[in-house]
């Protein structure tokens, strides 16, 4: 199932947000930067994998271009902002400006995920039923 | 194509919608705190008298309704996926009979002005059928198959039924008919453990595991808690005011109390469980709101086994403790996610580069809830005192509400205006640009 994998991978995504975030508050700044590094690519590889392969296949049989994958893409452009302004304090050694950014992505974050999960990814089941592990080891491919 | 004719998920209502409910509710909040301090303390010693009838409702209506009714106009299309029909008019028009409608009740109950409690009579049920209305026209088109779905519908209409029976009473007031005072714990049930508990229930099995990145609520408790909670308000209402069976309706109080109990235990569990470790304003009132519920419930049996425990006690632990403690949480994480959201959001559709913009800690620096939260603790060991000894620790009590009113009104005031002079400056670069 789609929803499956990509609900899991949120989680996975939560947790790396986390570890994180945690490196920040007890002032450990070089792991902070290495696992600031691996959350950032772990949620853009999730982006990726929607926008390159599982949107646009939702689109082309649905003819939903401008519905809730459209809203979906804004969403992840507004926490890709966040990522640069997190990756600015964290280059700073601020972590006031960084803790301020970290929990406005984790709201973002999670009411989007809440959003894919309920609503969009069970319509990404139910349409791309057919083809769904082909789509997956496209996904996994992606970026790599 | 036609079952996502509904769907946006880009439904945020704009800010207003739910911040003029939010910016309200420090003022009777306020208005509360105002008449502990200046009531003769001997009117506290008696649950019927016009100083508790109308900090009550202060209490629930003026704050709890208000913030919750604002909530609801943003977490049903945030969590549902499904904005409100006509959202900026529904919230208006809410907003604007409420307020007269809870000062018009409050002054009605307090002083004992007929006209007052008649204006109420009409101008209360407005208000909320008319959000309630929207909302449910809205949670009837979601295509969430969450569980908070239903929650939600069920709180709607167990806040219906509070309203008929409050209205049952207000004619009573008017001398319509013979006050039926048994109906009075009837109103107050529906009302506090059917709307308040099922409306939190509802957001919580979502929002706790979001904000603390906590393991998700057991599948099996969110799908049977809202069914075997209504199954149980019906059983011990049946019990007791139709019926006339003791056991029936011990029976149900003890379904709701396992049921609340349960509830609590697995928000605190899940707590410990939390991925996010690091300190939350948020996440203290959470559990200062699951140990109300648990020391509420443990109070209310104690009572029942002839402990001699103030009859109101457990009902404010229940509603000050639990009830305030996760409204006000809530309140301190929506309003400057909101702020941050709909800036970030405005910046997009004109193009701009969100840079500069405030993020949660700045729309309101963490200090201010943790603030909130210390004076709050104080504030409800003064307001349990007040069972006791009205006379020793009414005024104090009032003056901390008041003061508490008095931040809590500021923070949101402040976020308010941080985002009104960023949005000023985003329509300049957007129009320059």
């Amino acid at each position: 199932m789609i929803s499956d994998f990509l609900s899991n991978d949120h989680q996975h995504c939560d947790q790396l947000f986390a570890e994180a975030e945690q490196k920040v508050a007890s002032g450990e700044w070089e792991a902070a930067d290495e696992e600031f590094q691996r959350m950032r690519e772990a949620i853009e590889h999730h982006f990726e994998m929607e926008e390159q392969v599982f949107f646009p296949r939702f689109e082309e049989l649905t003819g939903m271009t401008m519905g809730p994958t459209q809203v979906m893409r804004q969403e992840h452009v507004q926490m890709r902002d966040l990522f640069d302004s997190m990756a600015g304090a964290l280059a700073a050694r601020d972590s006031d400006a960084y803790l301020g950014d970290s929990e406005t992505l984790l709201i973002m974050m999670q009411q989007h995920n809440a959003k894919e999960e309920q609503i969009l990814y069970p319509m990404l089941d139910a349409h791309l039923q057919g083809e769904a592990e082909a789509l997956l080891e496209r996904a996994r491919d992606v970026g790599g | 194509m036609s079952r996502y004719a509904g769907l946006s998920l880009a439904n945020t209502p704009p800010l207003e919608v739910p911040l003029r409910f939010f910016l309200l509710a420090p003022w009777f909040l306020g208005a509360a705190g105002l008449l502990l301090l200046t009531a003769d303390p001997a009117q506290w010693l008696n649950r019927w008298t016009p100083a508790w009838l109308g900090l009550t409702h202060l209490w629930v209506l003026g704050f709890m309704l208000v913030v919750m009714l604002g909530a609801l106009q943003q977490v049903v299309p945030i969590l549902l996926g499904s904005a409100l029909p006509a959202a900026e008019r529904v919230s208006r028009w809410g907003h604007r009979l409420i307020a007269p409608g809870v000062l018009f009740l409050v002054l009605g109950l307090f002083i004992g002005c007929r006209l007052c409690l008649g204006a109420a009579a009409l101008l209360l049920p407005a208000a909320v059928l008319v959000v309630a209305i929207a909302a449910l026209v809205a949670i009837s088109r979601s295509l969430s198959e969450h569980p908070s779905r239903y929650y939600l519908a069920l709180a709607l209409l167990a806040l219906m039924v509070t309203l008929v029976l409050g209205g049952w009473l207000l004619l009573g007031h008017l001398g319509w008919w013979p006050l039926p005072r048994g109906f009075t714990d009837l109103h107050l049930t529906w009302g506090l453990l059917g709307w308040t508990v099922l409306l939190v229930t509802g957001v919580a099995w979502q929002v706790v595991p979001m904000f603390q990145i906590t393991p998700r609520y057991p599948g099996l408790l969110m799908r049977w808690f809202a069914p075997l909670f209504f199954f149980g308000l019906l059983v011990w209402s049946g019990g007791r005011w139709w019926l006339h069976r003791p056991w029936l309706e011990l029976a149900g109080q003890a379904l709701l109390s396992a049921l609340l109990i349960l509830f609590a235990l697995v928000t605190l569990w899940l707590q410990t469980r939390r991925r996010r470790r690091i300190p939350d304003a948020t996440l203290d009132f959470w559990r200062l709101a699951m140990g109300s519920l648990l020391l509420a419930n443990g109070l209310w049996w104690l009572r029942l086994a002839g402990m001699a425990i103030p009859e109101l006690l457990p009902v404010l632990v229940f509603a000050a403790g639990f009830v305030g403690s996760a409204i006000l949480g809530m309140l301190y994480k929506i309003l400057p996610f909101l702020v941050w959201l709909h800036l970030t959001s405005r910046a997009q559709a004109l193009g701009l580069v969100p840079r500069g913009l405030p993020n949660m800690n700045q729309a309101i620096p963490s200090a201010r809830p943790r603030l909130l939260f210390r004076l709050y603790l104080t504030w409800l060991l003064l307001l349990s005192g007040l069972c006791w000894w009205p006379q020793w620790v009414a005024r104090p009590a009032g003056a901390l509400l008041l003061l508490l009113a008095l931040l809590l009104g500021t923070h949101l005031l402040g976020a308010v205006r941080i985002h009104k002079s960023h949005r000023a400056r985003l329509e300049r670069e957007g129009g320059g640009g």
